[in-house]
């Protein structure tokens, strides 16, 4: 490996993050705050309080929207640097290094040059279909992303619109939409090679959807709601509550360690005691569901990665046998459009991960860990440091900070972890790929969650 | 309460996808009618295909190899549809039941599933799993 480019990669990695920080924070905060502010002040000794109120209002209530538009073309910029950069890492060579400060702006220069190109629509295709495709491809990745707003900001006052009881399924529900606008744009694009493409992605969403969501029902029934913001609060408090490690199974561990690490194994006992209150058989059960939850894990992000068509199931788009799939005949804004959806719709599956199994925005260290530290003292220095963006401002809410801060982590850890799988597995077979789909994923996914629901019997007790 | 929810809802898939979305595709398009140019000619506009001649259209009847897939994943898809009430409501039925009723929420569950993996075991026998038949 070479320390030099690692050193440019994580550099690169931070003053992108930097850009994606400063402006959807600025927006929101802009619009979200500081305008219904203003206008609070000028409803005080007005004619036209009403109408100012309810500019407020609207304001608050669009914050949200304005948060995922400003975020989401920053963010695919980001990505896709970021992904070849990495990508060129791994295979030892260099990534784009030129455009810019040492690569900066490589995808802004894209994207530039994608709006100044003609944009083409093919003889003998079907016009309507082929100008719907992008728009419905992209739409979904918008309000497919809003109920995750609430989780990530940590249900921040703004973004508890967007909060729906049923999160999940409504996530679940955008998800399995842009598949249709995969098929539109492979049947209306005139070209062979296209509509094995987009024929090729609905047999792979049809296939990889069973166990993307056995996996995330799961974890609903161990969490007990289709609510992310509650899913992920039940995780806060350290890695050991999060629900890859069992899904709140390895609580009791959680709550006795502090007692073993001062000596006190009379009250180490007590505790796991009451957390496990059949002995052997509750210690077994939560071992076992450990082991499912790391399974379903996996099974989430092997499927995840089918459903948004990433290397190494990109059979859609294939672009060493079908050209290009789906989008060969793409040209300008409509296949920019393609383009961002595409790498939005990795961020969205990174951070349904991150709410359902990493803990959403809690912090990894255990609470025992964290009580040792002087957290009062810090938090008040860096309310001392901060107080004006903090108090006067209202810029910075600590709370919803850290929780964004660790999802942010988290959810590019992921993202991380996808390029790393892009650049080490080949290709699957399109038969090779029907088969890993419906003869391994969906049986495991199915005897996981049999195995999980009766686990859980033996655990569940301690709920009480 | 309910009511509100659904409104909630409501308001947020309508604004949440209508406009922005296409808001932004539209802003994109005018950028590019503005700063793109526009000569089609009709070589330009043969479609691209592999870069050879295209041999014939390709908007033409074809044949879905996935169709028992599709019709076991409609299946499977409703099953889930089942799951989600009583993934969401089995810890209740001990509170409802009494403590001795522990076994039935995973009793009704166990069932629905050995019916489901059944049903799956008998397509792969027949051969519905099969990409090339």
């Amino acid at each position: 490996m070479n320390s030099e480019e690692i050193f440019k990669l994580t550099r690169l990695t931070g003053v992108w993050l930097c850009l994606i920080f400063f402006p959807v924070w600025g927006a929101c905060w802009a619009v979200g705050v500081l305008i219904p502010n203003i206008l609070t002040e000028l409803a005080k000794d007005s004619s036209s309080q009403n109408i100012l109120m309810f500019v407020s209002d609207l304001c608050k209530a669009l914050t949200p929207i304005l948060s995922v538009l400003v975020f989401i073309p920053i963010n695919a910029m980001f990505m896709v640097l970021f992904e070849r950069r990495a990508l060129a890492l791994f295979t030892v060579r260099m990534g784009p290094n030129r455009t810019g400060f040492d690569g900066l702006a490589q995808t802004a220069a894209d994207a530039v040059k994608l709006l100044f190109k003609e944009d083409i629509t093919p003889t003998g295709a079907d016009a309507v279909l082929f100008t719907l495709a992008p728009i419905i491809f992209f739409a979904p990745s918008i309000f497919g992303a809003l109920p995750l707003l609430a989780a990530i900001t940590g249900n921040h006052e703004l973004f508890q619109i967007v909060n729906v009881p049923t999160g999940v399924f409504y996530i679940l529900a955008a998800a399995s939409l842009p598949v249709v606008a995969l098929v539109m744009a492979g049947w209306s694009s005139n070209n062979k090679y296209s509509l094995v493409g987009g024929l090729r992605a609905a047999a792979q969403a049809v296939s990889y959807e069973i166990p993307l969501v056995l996996a995330l029902i799961t974890m609903c029934l161990m969490a007990g709601t289709l609510d992310v913001v509650k899913i992920a609060e039940q995780q806060a408090g350290g890695i050991l509550n999060w629900n890859i490690l069992g899904g709140g199974a390895l609580v009791g561990l959680d709550k006795a360690l502090p007692a073993l690490l001062s000596g006190n194994t009379v009250e180490w006992s007590a505790t796991l005691a009451k957390y496990y209150p059949h002995g052997f058989i509750s210690a077994l059960a939560s071992v076992v569901l450990v082991i499912c939850t790391v399974i379903l894990c996996g099974l989430y992000l092997t499927s995840a990665c089918a459903e948004i068509n990433r290397i190494p199931f990109d059979l859609p788009e294939a672009e060493s046998e079908l050209v290009s799939g789906y989008n060969t005949e793409y040209s300008g804004i409509k296949f920019a459009i393609f383009f961002l959806a595409e790498f939005t719709n990795l961020f969205i599956v990174s951070s349904i991960a991150t709410v359902m199994f990493f803990g959403g925005g809690s912090n990894p260290v255990p609470q025992w860990i964290l009580a040792m530290l002087p957290m009062e003292q810090i938090s008040a220095m860096m309310n001392a440091l901060l107080d004006i963006p903090i108090n006067k401002l209202q810029f910075l809410d600590p709370k919803t900070f850290w929780n964004a801060f660790w999802v942010i982590v988290k959810v590019y850890s992921i993202v991380f972890f996808a390029v790393l799988v892009r650049g080490t597995l080949p290709r699957f077979r399109i038969d090779q790929l029907m088969d890993f789909g419906w003869k391994r994923l969906v049986p495991l996914a199915l005897v996981t969650f049999l195995v999980v629901v009766f686990a859980r019997v033996a655990v569940v007790c301690h709920a009480g | 309460m309910y009511e509100l929810q659904l409104s909630q809802i409501f308001i947020f898939v309508l604004v949440g996808f209508a406009l922005p979305a296409l808001g932004m595709i539209l802003l994109a398009w005018v950028l590019q009618l503005v700063l793109g140019y526009h000569t089609p000619n009709p070589i330009k506009n043969q479609p691209y295909e592999c870069g050879m001649k295209p041999i014939q259209e390709a908007i033409l009847q074809f044949d879905i190899r996935y169709y028992l897939y599709a019709l076991l994943f409609i299946l499977f898809d409703i099953e889930i549809i089942f799951i989600i009430p009583w993934a969401l409501s089995t810890d209740r039925l001990p509170a409802i039941l009494g403590k001795g009723a522990w076994w039935l929420g995973p009793a009704e569950i166990g069932v629905f599933m050995f019916i489901l993996v059944f049903g799956l075991a008998y397509a792969w026998k027949k051969g519905a799993l099969e990409w090339d038949p």
